[in-house]
């Protein structure tokens, strides 16, 4: 399955297009989306017709980094859920559910839902609050990391 | 310069995964065309061609 | 397949331009290089032209009665006219005429190839191809349009690429393949008729509506292109008059240098952010403590276990336990019913690995790559605000220069104006390429293809013929992306051989084709004067019909018209050199600096004055040369003492 993004998503940060130089652009905003979606803890459910398929696996730029992202999604669902660290059963029974160790992706086709999710919901509130969409980087970037900060404000 | 044009055919026809047979066929056309063998604005000509090109042309569809 | 072709002659009778006729030979089939013909303003020059390309295209035949009437001689009873030209095209001789028929307002030909004549425009195959009203306007050619080829608003080299090397044919094979379509499916029975009729309205409609948006989006894009172009060349040109300034130019020099280190410094310290931004632990302090609160967690309650599924999965095919119990049925059922409970050992691996990637990228301080990140950001907004006052210093720089300088205040209002235009014209082009799919969108060509194509896989589905529209697309995608391909191959090629040629014949040129689009694309166009620019386009044309493919004449319309003297004996230069046969209608006014080349420097050049008979003395004279002929109203006069001394009053 593969990391989804919407295509509202892709179209806000087209700007960007001509000034990011990665493999997969579109990987680059997905992950932008997901990071704000896991750090407000906003999960949306899009349909599959309003977003495009991107890559099954981590481009080169996110590689060493992919298992780091599962972690941090099992660490917002374990959150999400009120799954207590020591109700040892549960937390596994979620691992379980979420991972998929011989997928590229090494999430199942339900974690990489929830993945998807998070993304979709991240975006919402990238674009709430980042009222233009991007057109040069280094604003964008100054503006992201001032947006992060407020959430994280908001998450303590 | 036709080697141009047939090679764009070969490629593009490839490319969409079809088989060469319709990159014969689609060469063919413009050649004769292209020699003054055969006229675009032949109706009934044209369409003996594209209906032996459709029949060529694969889809995943069957059986619709 | 090439096409070896040269005129021997051409005669005209009973038409607007004085009867003559014109011998292009050098001696026995051979063309004569290079012909000037001299006609005065009134005798017909354009008119000759017309039917000279009229013959030569098989035009005629689509004249309205009105067109055609303004080809027949003032002040005679002569109920219709003709025109003759014969070349040689691969060794053999062929003969077209243009019979125009003035009382039935009508157009004929008749051709001979070798020694049979058929009644009609029908020139031999391999030559067919050209003898079409589009490429023969490019040998038979008006002066004034070389400038024309370099600007795209007038012309469109694309279509003169696709006219002659066939491309043209893979638009009529599309339309060939969607009429099919159309029609097979207008021949198949639909479920429900009406449901049938509402579906294909909706198709047309949506078809009208892409028809219209592409081209009202080509359009867009030219203006776009224009204005951009515009708003380019009169920057540039600002910038230039500024370092012209001495008093700024050093201060100038220094504050753009300052502002170039301050952009690239900006974009290293972004590009350093997003590297960091990339590891999701840097992002905040908080998501950096949740992970390595999981991982002390998943340690204290012991996951991964270390005894994975597959061991249970073992042990259940035993007959005894580890413990050394015999193992029931009953046990082994138990065994692999709670199996499901553990990881398997590649969860087991990938939580490991997680776990210890953990470890290794974070450290044991969750604040640290936050803090980084924090640091990273500041840096980048101070470099920022460097790379502002740097904008403003430069800024202020101009904007002294400017006040103190009138002539640069109004480059700097026509920029104002320009930017003002290409914004506007940047905005319509947006509008077409809008992916918004709401229904407000009826301008996206992305969005109204896509409508389209639902709209008519329903009619498809209506009518079972699915697996043909998925043919049709397949085929239509090919043709369209072949013809791309090949024009992209094609021209870029052309652009080669014209370079090359530019090389060749003027290495001092510094002006080459970079590309071919709608018009031809210059590079350091800029830095080339008017003569070397038109030389290029010159050298373009000269392409196409003087290659290793293809020999034709070259025959133009005061290639000296509107040009500076110093670039008239340049192109004089130049243009004789890129066809075998070379053939230029001028006017006195023209002799100078272009003319005057030939007479002076050039032997083996023939020389022809045609003029209305009127002016009485000089029709002493030309009766007096030697080789002139005389008809009813004109006289056609060889040599180059006669062309070189010809001045007829009015001019």
């Amino acid at each position: 399955m593969d990391f989804r993004i919407r295509k509202d998503a892709r179209a806000w940060f087209k700007g960007l297009d001509s000034v990011i130089g990665t493999s997969a652009k579109g990987f680059e905003y997905y992950y932008f989306c997901l990071c704000a979606g896991l750090m407000s803890g906003n999960k949306l459910s899009v349909a599959a017709s309003e977003c495009d398929a991107l890559i099954d696996h981590y481009p080169t730029e996110y590689k060493a980094k992919g298992r780091i992202l599962v972690a941090c999604m099992i660490s917002k669902e374990l959150e999400t859920l009120g799954i207590d660290v020591a109700e040892r059963s549960r937390v596994h029974e979620t691992i379980r559910t979420l991972v998929d160790p011989h997928a590229l992706s090494n999430l199942s086709d339900y974690g990489m839902e929830q993945m998807n999710g998070y993304a979709a919901g991240g975006f919402e509130v990238l674009s709430e609050g980042i009222s233009e969409p991007p057109r040069v980087l280094p604003t964008f970037l100054i503006e992201y990391t001032q947006l992060l900060a407020e959430l994280e404000a908001e998450a303590i | 310069m036709q080697n141009h044009i047939e090679t764009a055919i070969k490629s593009a026809v490839k490319e969409r995964g079809q088989p060469a047979d319709l990159a014969k066929k689609l060469t063919a056309w413009m050649q004769a065309l292209s020699v003054g063998n055969d006229n675009i604005d032949d109706i009934q000509r044209a369409m003996q061609r594209v209906s032996i090109i459709f029949e060529t042309t694969t889809t995943d569809t069957k059986g619709r | 397949m090439a096409a070896d072709f040269f005129l021997l002659r051409w005669k005209s009778e009973g038409l607007r331009c004085p009867d003559h006729e014109i011998k292009l030979l050098e001696s026995g089939d051979n063309p004569r290089g290079v012909t000037l013909i001299q006609m005065p303003n009134g005798t017909g020059k354009t008119t000759t032209l017309s039917l000279l390309r009229a013959t030569l295209s098989g035009d005629a035949v689509e004249w309205t009665n009105t067109h055609l009437q303004s080809f027949r001689k003032r002040q005679s009873s002569a109920t219709s006219g003709r025109f003759l030209v014969e070349g040689v095209f691969d060794g053999k001789r062929l003969t077209i005429i243009l019979e125009l028929d003035f009382e039935e307002g009508k157009a004929s030909y008749s051709t001979t190839v070798g020694s049979g004549k058929k009644t009609g425009f029908l020139p031999p195959r391999g030559l067919h191809r050209f003898l079409n009203r589009d490429f023969v306007r490019l040998f038979v050619f008006d002066g004034e349009e070389a400038a024309r080829l370099l600007d795209h608003k007038y012309t469109n080299a694309h279509d003169a690429i696709d006219n002659l090397f066939q491309l043209k044919f893979f638009d009529g094979i599309e339309q060939h393949i969607r009429d099919y379509w159309a029609e097979q499916t207008s021949q198949a029975t639909a479920l429900a008729g009406k449901g049938l009729t509402q579906r294909r309205n909706r198709v047309d409609q949506l078809q009208l509506q892409l028809k219209t948006c592409e081209a009202a989006y080509a359009l867009a894009q030219a203006e776009r292109d224009r204005a951009q172009d515009q708003l380019n060349k009169k920057t540039r040109k600002f910038d230039q008059q500024l370092k012209k300034r001495r008093n700024y130019h050093e201060a100038l020099q220094l504050a753009e240098t300052a502002l170039a280190d301050a952009k690239t410094v900006v974009q290293q310290q972004a590009q350093k952010l997003l590297t960091r931004i990339r590891d999701p632990f840097a992002l905040s302090a908080k998501t950096a403590a949740d992970l390595l609160a999981l991982r002390a967690n998943l340690d204290r309650v012991k996951l991964p276990e270390s005894t994975s599924r597959e061991f249970f999965d073992e042990l259940a095919g035993e007959e005894e336990c580890v413990c050394g119990r015999p193992l029931t049925q009953e046990c082994k059922t138990h065994i692999l019913s709670h199996a499901s409970r553990y990881l398997g050992t590649e969860d087991v691996v990938f939580l490991n690995t997680m776990k210890s990637d953990i470890a290794t990228m974070m450290g044991t301080d969750p604040a640290a790559h936050a803090n980084e990140l924090q640091g990273a950001t500041r840096q980048l907004l101070e470099h920022m605000r460097d790379e502002d006052l740097a904008w403003t210093n430069r800024d202020s720089v101009r904007s002294k220069a400017v006040d103190d300088d009138p002539a640069l205040k109004k480059i700097v209002a026509e920029i104002a104006e320009l930017q003002a235009s290409a914004d506007k014209s940047a905005a319509e082009v947006e509008k077409y390429e809008n992916t918004d799919e709401s229904e407000e969108n009826i301008c996206g060509i992305a969005v109204l293809k896509k409508r389209l194509s639902e709209a008519e896989r329903k009619v498809a589905e209506i009518t079972h013929t699915l697996d043909l529209k998925e043919k049709r697309d397949v085929l239509v995608a090919i043709v369209q992306a072949a013809q791309k391909a090949a024009r992209t191959a094609i021209s870029e090629q052309t652009v080669n051989e014209a370079n090359e040629r530019i090389q060749t014949l003027m290495p001092m040129n510094r002006v080459r084709i970079s590309a071919i689009n709608k018009c031809l694309v210059l590079e350091d166009q800029e830095g080339g004067s008017m003569g070397e620019t038109l030389s290029v386009a010159y050298a373009f044309l000269a392409t196409f019909f003087n290659s290793a493919d293809n020999r034709f004449p070259f025959v133009v319309d005061s290639p000296a018209g509107a040009i500076d003297l110093e670039i008239r004996a340049r192109i004089a230069e130049l243009v004789p050199r890129l066809t075998s046969q070379f053939i230029a209608f001028t006017i006195s006014s023209e002799r100078q600096g272009f003319c005057d080349h030939f007479l002076a420097k050039r032997s083996g050049t023939q020389y022809f004055t045609l003029f209305r008979k009127g002016d009485t003395t000089l029709e002493r004279k030309a009766r007096a040369t030697k080789g002139s002929a005389e008809t009813e109203d004109g006289l056609l006069v060889p040599g180059a003492k006669f062309f070189r001394e010809f001045q007829l009053e009015s001019e």
